[in-house]
């Protein structure tokens, strides 16, 4: 008898989790399947669902409305991904964290933007950017640029939202990177010195390719996160003006639950996941790469 | 390149100025936009329109005021604690069996589920956004603290169970192999033997679960419409559809949900730091 437990054991201890993500993770994403296949209106068709086959996934990727929602999603996270990084990395080169005067503060005001609800965050920017009372507004006004509408004029409206976006995610690139740097063997670097390597070189030849493993991580949470803004810019834009800043999210929940759409819904929620994994899996596979 | 332990600080005094400077450049763009709204949800309306004044005011409370007495602030702030807690509680108590279990115990299908629930949290989470709906509204869990926590459990155990499996593969087999010869079960070695052990990771996850679960958005959204379970989050933003946007409510509210926020990070600094990085070093 004790044997059976010895052996059972590991698999009741890992049960409860398993039965959680599957009735709220599994369970919906194979639903979410099935569904992508059906027309239904919720509010119209109240008790039926008319089978479509592939036809949701042909109005998808017929839609422009559709995929230019798509585009907006990919330059919005490519945009914030990249500035973010590209930030990130100087900063934590700059500056090293630990070193730091008021290091406690400084650390702390760093971890506010990251921490705080991405609603709040909207709501912040959303009041410092408005035309009549917001401050950067005021300041700009001052300096002679004239009043806008940051969030409401169509040239501009994408541009701001992703540097709120760059804004929110680069203390976590900032952070992270520095951790890496610290981490990186010391010998490495005196060798390259001692081979003459300048500070850019030494950049670029030592501390990048050994920081990689961390920039893969970095990279991928980052993606995803960004990929599925959601609340930010619910918030500060509501996807407009004119749909400009509709990212996919944005369509998806508009779909679903405005438009009642549930079909088509289901539809945009399987092809949004692909995407995400697709990149999710291109990222490990380079690291794979690297290691062999 | 510039840190200010290089050379002696006398010596070194132009650059230990450039990082203090830079220190500060970064500090006021980071901090700048919540305190300036934290200063405006002490302000009235006509205040906040007069720009010239912006640090310079007699502060009021009305906004506070109002958004609690008015508009449900207390029921939206109960929620938002009594869904956090209970799905930190829940997340925990679910995923740290199943970390050990993940971790100790090798097998092939173990590996696979390890990376299958490494997979889920590569999807943005509202790709299941309409099937749970769906779901709930079967179930009858839509609009219901129980059902925000049971779904945000789910959210957080794959992290839950990545980290806190790092964390045990962290410790020496040896203590948990004399306590199974003495004759101790598996959960008493859980829970004597392995959490004391690990417990400044489990502070870690528990810290950055709860930061995830109070900020969360969406589902609060979709899945609740009432102050009777909703929390923070969509609350505030539905202060800006119904009568306007009502930025006095809107700045007291969140400076309300920045709160804890603002508290745990100048607090439980290490902490999160800890637990961030120990994300990334796998």
């Amino acid at each position: 008898m004790k044997q059976l437990i010895r052996k059972v054991t590991p698999f009741l201890l890992v049960l409860p989790a398993l039965i959680v993500v599957c009735i709220v993770m599994v369970y919906p994403l194979i639903y979410n399947f099935s569904l992508s296949f059906f027309q239904w209106n919720y509010v119209k068709h109240w008790e039926g669902m008319t089978f479509v086959g592939l036809g949701n996934y042909f109005e998808a990727l017929l839609s422009p409305e559709i995929l230019y929602s798509l585009r907006i999603t990919l330059v919005y996270a490519a945009a914030t991904l990249f500035i973010q990084f590209i930030l990130g990395l100087g900063l934590a080169l700059l500056f090293d964290v630990e070193t730091l005067p008021g290091k406690y503060f400084f650390r702390a005001s760093l971890l506010i933007p990251m921490m705080s609800s991405a609603v709040v965050i909207g709501f912040v920017w959303k009041a410092m950017l408005n035309p009549d009372f917001g401050i950067i507004n005021y300041y700009f006004s001052q300096l002679g640029f004239g009043n806008r509408s940051f969030l409401g004029n169509p040239s501009l409206a994408l541009y701001t939202v992703i540097a709120v976006g760059v804004w929110a995610g680069t203390p976590f690139c900032y952070l992270m990177l520095t951790a890496g740097l610290r981490g990186l063997p010391q010998e490495a670097l005196e060798a390259s010195k001692l081979d003459g390597a300048n500070t850019w070189q030494q950049l670029i030849y030592v501390k990048l390719p050994l920081l990689r493993p961390i920039i893969v991580v970095i990279l991928i949470f980052q993606f995803i996160f960004v990929f599925g803004v959601f609340g930010m810019i619910y918030v500060l834009t509501a996807g407009g003006p004119a749909s400009l800043t509709k990212v996919f999210s944005l369509l998806l929940y508009e779909i679903a639950f405005d438009r009642f759409e549930l079909g088509l819904g289901a539809t945009l929620s399987v092809i949004y996941a692909l995407i995400a994994f697709i990149f999710a899996i291109l990222f490990v596979v380079s690291v794979r790469e690297e290691k062999s | 390149m510039f840190s200010s332990k290089d050379k002696g600080f006398k010596r070194d005094l132009p650059g230990l100025i450039t990082v203090t400077i830079g220190a500060a450049i970064i500090v006021v763009f980071a901090l700048f936009p919540v305190i300036w709204f934290t200063l405006g949800s002490f302000k009235t309306e006509v205040q906040l329109f007069s720009i010239a004044n912006t640090f310079v005011f007699e502060p009021v409370l009305e906004n506070y005021v109002y958004a609690f007495s008015t508009r449900n602030m207390f029921s939206y702030l109960a929620n938002s604690t009594i869904v956090t807690i209970f799905a930190v509680i829940f997340q925990l108590a679910v995923s740290i069996p199943a970390a050990y279990s993940l971790a100790r115990f090798k097998s092939k299908s173990f590996e696979l589920l390890a990376y299958m629930m490494l997979a889920t949290r590569l999807l943005p989470s509202f790709v299941i956004l309409i099937p749970l709906y769906l779901l709930y509204l079967k179930l009858g869990l839509l609009n219901t603290r129980f059902g925000l926590i049971f779904a945000y459990t789910a959210f957080g155990i794959p992290f839950a169970v990545w980290m806190l499996r790092g964390f045990i593969r962290t410790l020496p087999r040896e203590i948990e192999d004399s306590a199974m010869i003495d004759g101790c079960s598996t959960l008493g070695i859980i829970v004597r033997i392995v959490v004391p052990l690990i417990k400044p990771g489990i502070v870690a996850t528990a810290l950055l679960l709860a930061i995830g679960a109070w900020g969360e958005f969406i589902f609060a959204l979709i899945l609740t419409v009432s102050p009777a379970a909703r929390t923070l989050p969509a609350a505030i933003a539905g202060f800006q559809e119904a009568y306007g946007v009502k930025w006095g409510a809107i700045m007291a509210a969140g400076v309300v949900a920045l709160l804890p926020v603002v508290l745990l990070v100048s607090v439980a600094q290490r902490s999160l730091l800890r637990g961030i990085t120990a994300g990334a070093f796998k």
